[in-house]
């Protein structure tokens, strides 16, 4: 499981059907993200974003179907779901940073743990992104002592400490005050252009034209619309891909 | 002087000046009140009963103890089998708690069944009965002569015999505390930042520490040793009775169960209390991240759940510690029940209550003391409410 594996698409997503009890959220789902590719979901509240990419790292069961991310399959093996979350990073709407950890903290648990790096290169390393995400100065803080944006940023750079290869966004801007809505989108501009394969549920449309190779629109568990930004603003040809857009670029 | 009285801050003042007024008035009566009393019944009130002897013996006690020791003695015996039968509770309680508490979590149904059964059943029956419960299964024992023998304990209908080291008294209190630091110190290498070595491993970090302060212990234990006598003092039956080795009085015993299950049952309400607290969201990133269940549950969910227990379980230990008092009902002589037997025999009714009163508060104020100050230390910095 490193860069050096035989090419072939980062995740691959086959026929994937998820129940939850009788509520159908997933419907026969296909999809195939390129590394290096940056994918924008983006679709109405209750269409299947969130539950779609958290099958992804297995944060959730799919029951039918196949998912494959970096040439492994995710089944019941404990094993391959270990090993794909080392190499898939996740950031979520609600940061979800352990209160009970300064920023640091937080960065280097995971590197020390999981990847079992001496302490002093997962500080370095947690500096270094720290850096990166532009708030190395708070790095003693605890995470409740920091703003939204910066305890998403925190969360960002918590998930980059691992140097995945594929990153998951869940609406990483939507618990956000306006202002500090731009501040998160910066930080994943630049890792876009650094070449991350990213998959990001957002309704930031600006960052879907800014950054996205392909744009993805789903609603009631399918995947309705899928296209290049320009083609996607422009002549979407579906019925309520054009309603959802006039709805999130009305005013 | 009516613009004055319309004056907020005087108005304040002339009440709080009136409350302790009345307050202080209030006791001066009673004070004097209880004075004529106690001297129309020809008491003389004072302490000097302290230190006249009793004239009874208690039923057990960690200290040497008889009918011509003073009161005080008798008072301090009390405080510290209260210590005892209460540390000892409060213990078993926390244990039992824990396990129930997290089966009632726990993903597996029947686990969570049985979880909540056993806090339906032993919630709702009022202590003192299971007290007396315990106590009759206790005192039906089989009587010394076909005791149960398991590790060198006996367990007969007189008490529950077990076998006590021939070590000196000082050493052995130093040996404990040399075992329990090789119980904590691989826990704290565990989990320290300050370790330059990844969390996973630190094995022979930790193995080498719990064998240092084993080794301590046994070092302790060889130079304390008594004498020409064996390491251990194993009970045996002589004669009618049993020799050797301590007793632990089957009022002890009743008590401790009916504690350690009585207070389970809350402490399991507390434990789930605790997990449930803790956000999905947290756990789901830490397992985002790569780390194991195991990890995410010592690592995350643990030390959450434990910041949301922590007051709730300082009120219930608070709590349990006053439910030693039951040991009257059985004839345990807890500070509770010795201070019943001298009111009876030195007639010193109020100095013996304020005792009683001040021993309580003393025990139950460190006990919050202590808690308040790991929650301060381990509490959440900075505003929740932010972000």
């Amino acid at each position: 499981m490193d860069s050096t594996l035989p090419s072939g698409p980062a995740v691959r997503i086959e026929g994937l059907d998820k129940h939850y009890g009788s509520f159908h959220a997933l419907r026969k789902i296909n999809l195939s993200v390129e590394r290096g590719e940056k994918i924008v979901i983006c679709g109405p509240s209750g269409s299947g974003k969130s539950t779609l990419i958290r099958c992804i790292n297995r944060l959730e069961q799919h029951d039918g179907g196949r998912v494959t991310v970096l040439g492994t399959e995710l089944n019941d093996d404990v094993a391959n779901i270990d090993g794909i979350r080392r190499e898939v990073g996740m950031v979520f709407q609600h940061f979800n940073l352990f209160p009970h950890m300064t920023v640091l903290e937080n960065c280097m648990i995971a590197p020390m743990i999981v990847r079992k790096r001496p302490r002093a290169e997962a500080e370095t390393t947690a500096r270094r992104f720290l850096e990166k995400v532009r708030i190395p100065e708070q790095a003693m803080k605890f995470p409740s002592q920091l703003s939204g944006g910066q305890q998403q940023r925190v969360a960002i750079a918590r998930a980059l400490c691992m140097q995945p290869q594929i990153m998951l966004f869940d609406e990483p801007t939507s618990a956000l005050d306006p202002e500090m809505i731009a501040e998160v989108l910066d930080v994943m501009v630049t890792l876009a252009s650094e070449g991350m394969t990213m998959i990001c549920v957002t309704h930031e449309m600006g960052f879907a034209r800014r950054v996205a190779d392909r744009v993805i629109f789903m609603d009631a568990g399918e995947i309705v619309e899928e296209a290049p930004p320009e083609a996607f603003f422009t002549s979407c040809r579906n019925e309520r891909t054009r309603q959802f857009l006039s709805q999130v670029l009305g005013h | 002087m009516v613009s004055l009285l319309r004056n907020q801050k005087v108005r304040n003042t002339l009440l709080q000046v009136l409350f302790v007024g009345s307050l202080a008035a209030m006791v001066l009566a009673c004070v004097m009140i209880a004075r004529r009393n106690l001297a129309e019944q020809g008491i003389t009130s004072g302490f000097d009963f302290l230190f006249k002897s009793t004239g009874w013996d208690v039923n057990f006690s960690l200290l040497p103890a008889n009918a011509n020791d003073p009161y005080w003695w008798f008072f301090l015996i009390g405080i510290i089998n209260t210590l005892f039968l209460g540390t000892t509770g409060l213990v078993l309680a926390t244990i039992v708690g824990t396990i129930v508490g997290l089966a009632r979590t726990s993903s597996n149904e029947l686990a969570r069944l049985l979880g909540r059964t056993y806090v339906d059943i032993f919630r709702n029956i009022p202590l003192i009965l299971q007290v007396f419960f315990w106590y009759a299964v206790i005192t039906h024992l089989p009587t010394p002569r076909a005791a149960h023998e398991a590790f060198g304990m006996l367990l007969t209908s007189r008490g529950l015999y077990v076998p006590i080291p021939n070590v000196g008294g000082a050493a052995l209190a130093a040996a404990m505390l040399a075992v329990i630091a090789a119980i904590a110190l691989p826990v704290w290498l565990g989990r320290t930042p300050r370790l330059n070595q990844p969390f996973g491993e630190r094995s022979t970090i930790q193995l080498a520490g719990a064998a240092a302060a084993l080794a301590c212990a046994a070092v302790i234990l060889a130079v304390g040793r008594l004498p020409d006598l064996p390491l251990l003092d194993f009970p045996a039956l002589q004669g009618l009775n049993l020799k050797g080795g301590m007793r632990i009085p089957p009022e002890f015993s009743a008590l401790a169960i009916a504690i350690a299950i009585y207070g389970g049952s809350y402490i399991a309400e507390i434990v789930r209390g605790g997990f449930k607290a803790v956000g999905k969201g947290q756990m789901e990133a830490a397992l985002s991240l790569g780390l194991s269940p195991w990890r995410v549950f010592t690592l995350v969910r643990l030390p959450l759940a434990l910041r949301a227990m922590l007051p709730i379980l300082a009120n219930q230990y608070v709590w349990l510690m006053k439910a030693t008092t039951m040991g009257i009902a059985v004839g345990f002589t807890d500070f509770f029940m010795i201070v019943a037997l001298t009111i009876n025999h030195s007639g010193q009714t109020l100095e013996v209550i304020g005792i009683l009163m001040a021993g309580f508060l003393a025990i139950n104020l460190s006990l919050a003391a202590v808690f308040n100050r790991i929650n301060k230390a381990i509490a959440l910095k900075g505003n929740q409410l932010r972000g």
